[in-house]
């Protein structure tokens, strides 16, 4: 199949450029506020604040001494930091911001020091941000792919039912659910589960940070772990679900009556082939190609979507980590996180685009 | 004849307005919609004619809705079966009424308040900013008091205090009418009086079996029963909620545990066994064994009567054998008994007299117990202002008094931390989040439909450039942009306008990424458009490309992108919700900052917190959805039959 290749290829390449249009655009802005250049002073002064305390605890060093240590320290790690150069001349941020770029195209960034980001993990700060990200991500994949995976699976088994009925009570009622369940925000629908099955009915933890302690120590104790997972996981899946089910029942529903019309379906319906067979064979293969497009562009939206809900269950994962960061004011996570996020969008999209080639005969002719 | 033209569109437009309006009407869905559409813009309409200017500024501040109760429900959930005292804050600017005498004139302040819940009030308090008067050239501050007629008929004299000058502010010159204020607090609550207005009320005195003869013994208990009235009144009703309890059971009993007067007459068994010992003057020693035998017999007495002893009597007995341990320590000097002796002797004496020190003045032998309970019925607050030698009173006093009383409920939507009415939140909320709304879903339509023309109407280059940034646009995560951007435009925006800069980013970021999806849709639109015939007639004719656009393309669009628009619209909003539960917190009252700060101060479990704004998102939502849906009927007549 050379020709489900060089589409790849070229979907990869569009996606790569995209991600280096988007650090650039980044990078621009932060230095281009002074926002980046803040994040690198008060590294500075946190390291040279740092360092004097050590040579006081030394003893015997007179305050003119470390005074001039400050000042020289200072200078030097402005240069290694490249807000200056060597002779001391502000260096302007149209040529500091390409190597933040740099740093940011190879996931190169500094430590945090801030005890609420590094407790997301929970490890202990200073901690490394990229690897900070590296533990929580999984952990937002995992509950997004897992509600994916369930709401299409749950769709795929109600919509062609509905599809077929167009017009009955249950048509009618999927349509109702669809609507108004788009309309609510997927965070907010979180709250109330919160209220509702952590307080009022106390079947699971009011908080679901804990989560993070028994998924690091799973093989432990695997089997126990399972079912402890079970009880954080099921929340924030459930509303997920429940959420996302509304477009993709309507997207599929209207997907279904289309197909369902068409020639070659009544055709084999008039063959006699039981129902079932031409759902599956004539109807759903054909529509299931459309459901990957509306998955690839519902994946921003359920990731985001996601991202704010887990701030909100204190899911410890990618949204806690934002939560987090912003609440310290940290920056260079926020940073780091924008760009993880933005590269683990498009790496996902990517994967669904060649599962789409995949799956689509016509992509691979064209 | 321009004129006529012009006029003729208008009524044309309106014509078209009117007709889309019944045909969105028509529909359930549509119905609903507008329904909700009218309400809401009913709210915002509401709240922009009422909403006061340094409302948007300081609605974050504890002192703005410090007379508010804090995370309290809505007051109709009285009727749901909650049980909550009611919310009052009276503002009066005229006196109830005033009395007028030789030497002083005294203005009264009268609100009657009723408690009817089992459940008391959580502050009450006075504020007062009344007017410093003159009597030939010398000021004349008032006093204010404060009392209260409860339901059981005590009037308790809660507050009496001077509203001095001094307290108005350091740099502040007074002059004849100056305004002074005063708040009433709890350390300037008469405690003790309340204490004992309520002890003679219900007759709470330790009773003659226990107490016994001695007058100075049965002063004394009362006293400790005050103090134990005292303190519960201070810990368990934060000392000004006394207002409001009454006790409704009380037991006084003496401490009938004879442990730690076995141990006394132990030790002094002890003493007598080393005395006897001893090798000191004989005379002396007989003496000392003689005043521990009566030191004994003291103590042996009260715990051979324990069970009928009073406190008098028990108390006497303890000074006794106190009195004659001292003569023992006297007697063990005079002897030159050995110093580890005499020091004992001595500890035994100071812990006799540290028992007797205690059972005096704490609830350490007299032990009262008192259960009290909220007294329901009316209360009738008086706040009297008097002041002292003026001879020419004013009639009309320029004072305002406050009365407040934070109940367990307040407003129709409860409050949020720091006293926040959700309610007013939720109001102004409403025209904010619908400017959100519009101005991103018109300004991203509005760019998207030019853009569409431009790109299907022209192509070529243009075209590709268009097409090829819409790619690179629809690739791109929004809510990572918006979090980076919109940290960013926290930290560099400073001054008044932050909150307004911050909400304009991030609009703005929406607008960027918003038109893409539109532009696609109208660029195939007119290209379609642009094959007709009557396109090519109209070029044959001579038409201006602008002519073209305006007159044959552009209508057609319009309807499709009022579809567009009005799906757009809650989208802005809820982003912006979702921003500031993640944090972003921008500094206006829009329904998102209310859930954040719900979510900030972990209180998912408070219903009317969670519950109002989140609605008002969602239906607000629904509402651009189902009035998207029946335009979108309009536009596409196909769609009515799937």
């Amino acid at each position: 199949m050379p020709g489900a290749g060089s589409v790849i290829l070229r979907r990869g390449l569009i996606l790569l450029v995209t991600f280096v249009i988007i650090v650039i655009v980044v990078a621009a802005i932060v230095e281009g506020t002074g926002y980046s250049k803040d994040i690198y002073e008060a590294m500075i002064r946190e390291i040279v604040n740092g360092e004097v305390m050590a040579l006081r605890r030394g003893g015997n060093i007179t305050e003119v001494f470390i005074e001039q240590y400050k000042k020289n320290r200072t200078h030097q790690l402005r240069v290694e930091f490249e807000l200056i150069d060597e002779n001391g001349n502000e260096i302007p941020p149209y040529r500091r911001m390409w190597s933040l770029v740099y740093r940011s195209l190879l996931f190169n960034f500094t430590k945090t020091d801030k005890v609420g980001v590094a407790n997301v993990v929970p490890t202990v700060a200073p901690a490394d941000v990229a690897s900070i990200i590296a533990a929580v991500l999984p952990r937002t994949i995992l509950v997004v792919t897992v509600g994916e995976v369930i709401a299409i699976a749950i769709a795929l088994l109600i919509g062609p039912r509905v599809a077929y009925r167009h017009g009955s009570l249950a048509d009618r009622f999927t349509v109702a659910y669809a609507a108004i369940i788009t309309a609510v925000p997927l965070w907010w629908l979180a709250m109330i589960f919160i209220q509702v099955f952590s307080y009022n009915l106390g079947w699971f933890p009011r908080d679901l940070r804990g989560v993070a302690t028994v998924l690091n120590e799973f093989w432990n104790n695997p089997l126990n772990n399972f079912v402890e997972i079970l009880r954080y996981i099921t929340m924030p899946i459930t509303a997920f679900v429940i959420w996302s089910l509304g477009s993709w029942l309507y997207g599929l529903r209207a997907m279904l009556l289309r197909v369902i019309r068409e020639d070659y379906v009544m055709a084999a319906k008039a063959r006699g082939i039981p129902e079932k067979l031409v759902t599956r064979r004539y109807v759903l293969r054909v529509s299931l190609a459309p459901v990957i497009t509306s998955v690839i562009l519902a994946l921003a939206g359920s990731i985001g979507g996601m991202i704010i809900t887990e701030s909100v269950f204190n899911w410890p994962g990618m949204g806690t980590l934002y939560y987090a960061a912003i609440q310290e004011g940290d920056s260079m996570t926020l940073l780091a996180l924008t760009i993880v996020y933005v590269g683990v969008y498009l790496v996902a999209r990517f994967i669904l685009e060649i599962l789409y080639i995949i799956i689509d005969p016509r992509v691979r002719v064209r | 004849m321009a004129a006529s033209i012009r006029r003729s569109r208008i009524s044309r437009i309106s014509e078209s307005f009117k007709i889309a309006i019944s045909e969105i009407w028509r529909q359930t869905p549509g119905k609903a919609a507008l329904v909700l559409f009218i309400l809401l813009v009913a709210m915002a309409v509401i709240a922009v004619v009422t909403i006061t200017p340094d409302f948007l500024v300081k609605w974050e501040s504890a002192s703005y809705w410090e007379d508010n109760p804090v995370v309290v429900p809505p007051c109709w959930v009285n009727s749901l079966g909650y049980k909550t005292a009611k919310t009052a804050q009276i503002y009066f600017t005229t006196p109830s009424s005033m009395e007028v005498s030789e030497s002083e004139t005294r203005y009264i302040y009268t609100y009657n308040y009723t408690l009817d819940v089992n459940e008391a009030p959580k502050d009450l308090y006075v504020k007062a900013e009344v007017p410093l008067l003159c009597e030939e050239g010398v000021f004349k501050a008032p006093t204010m008091r404060v009392t209260v007629e409860r339901p059981d008929g005590i009037v308790v004299l809660a507050w009496d205090m001077v509203i001095e000058p001094g307290k108005t502010g350091e740099n502040v010159t007074l002059t004849c009418g100056s305004l002074l204020s005063a708040k009433t607090s709890k350390e300037t609550f008469r405690l003790a009086e309340v204490t004992s207005a309520i002890m003679d009320k219900y007759n709470i005195t330790v009773p003659p079996e226990i107490a016994g003869a001695n007058e100075t013994y049965v002063i004394t208990a009362n006293s400790i029963v005050r103090t134990t009235i005292r303190t519960e009144l201070e810990n368990k009703y934060l000392t000004i909620l006394s207002v409001f309890v009454k006790p409704i059971s009380y037991k006084i009993s003496l401490n009938r545990n004879t442990t730690i007067l076995e141990v006394f007459s132990k030790q002094i068994n002890n003493l007598k066994t080393t005395f006897l010992d001893l090798g000191i003057n004989i005379v002396l020693r007989d003496k000392i064994i003689e005043a521990l035998d009566k030191a004994a017999n003291n103590i042996t007495w009260v715990i051979n009567n324990i069970n009928t002893v009073t406190y008098t009597d028990y108390l006497i007995a303890m000074n006794n054998a106190y009195e004659n341990l001292n003569n023992v320590n006297k007697l063990a000097l005079a002897a030159s008994a050995p110093v580890d002796v005499r020091s004992s002797v001595d500890d035994l004496t100071k812990t006799l007299g540290k028992f007797i020190e205690v059972a005096t003045t704490t609830p350490s032998l007299i032990q009262p117990e008192i259960v009290f309970d909220v007294l329901q019925g009316d209360y009738r607050v008086n706040v009297t202002i008097t002041y002292y030698g003026v001879k020419k009173p004013p009639r009309a006093l320029s004072a305002k008094i406050g009365i407040i009383v934070k109940g367990g409920c307040y407003g129709i939507l409860g409050t949020a931390d720091k006293g926040v009415d959700i309610a007013t939140v939720v109001l102004y909320g409403t025209p904010i989040a619908l400017a959100i709304g519009f101005a991103t879903a018109v300004a991203s339509v509005f760019i998207g439909v030019i853009a569409g023309i431009i790109s299907g109407y022209y192509g070529g280059f243009i075209d590709e450039a268009i097409q090829r940034t819409v790619d690179v646009l629809g690739n791109i995560p929004l809510l990572p942009i918006l979090i980076i951007v919109g940290s960013v435009a926290q930290r560099t925006f400073t001054g008044e306008a932050k909150s307004l800069y911050i909400i304009l980013t991030y609009i703005g970021i929406l607008i960027i990424f918003g038109w893409g999806g539109t532009a696609i849709t109208v660029r195939a639109m007119t290209l379609s458009i642009k094959e007709e015939p009557y396109i090519e007639a109209a070029k044959a004719l001579g038409a201006s490309n602008t002519r073209i656009i305006f007159k044959h393309i552009l209508p057609q669009v319009l309807i499709y992108a009022a579809a567009v628009l009005v799906f757009n619209v809650p989208g802005a909003i809820i982003t912006e919700a979702g921003l500031s539960v993640l944090g972003l917190r921008h500094g206006w009252p829009t329904w998102g900052s209310v859930l954040s700060s719900a979510r900030a101060e972990n209180r998912f479990d408070v219903w009317w917190w969670i519950l109002p704004p989140g609605l008002m998102l969602s239906l607000t939502s629904l509402t651009f959805v189902l009035l998207g849906l029946a335009i979108e009927r309009i536009v596409e007549p196909r769609l009515r039959t799937l």
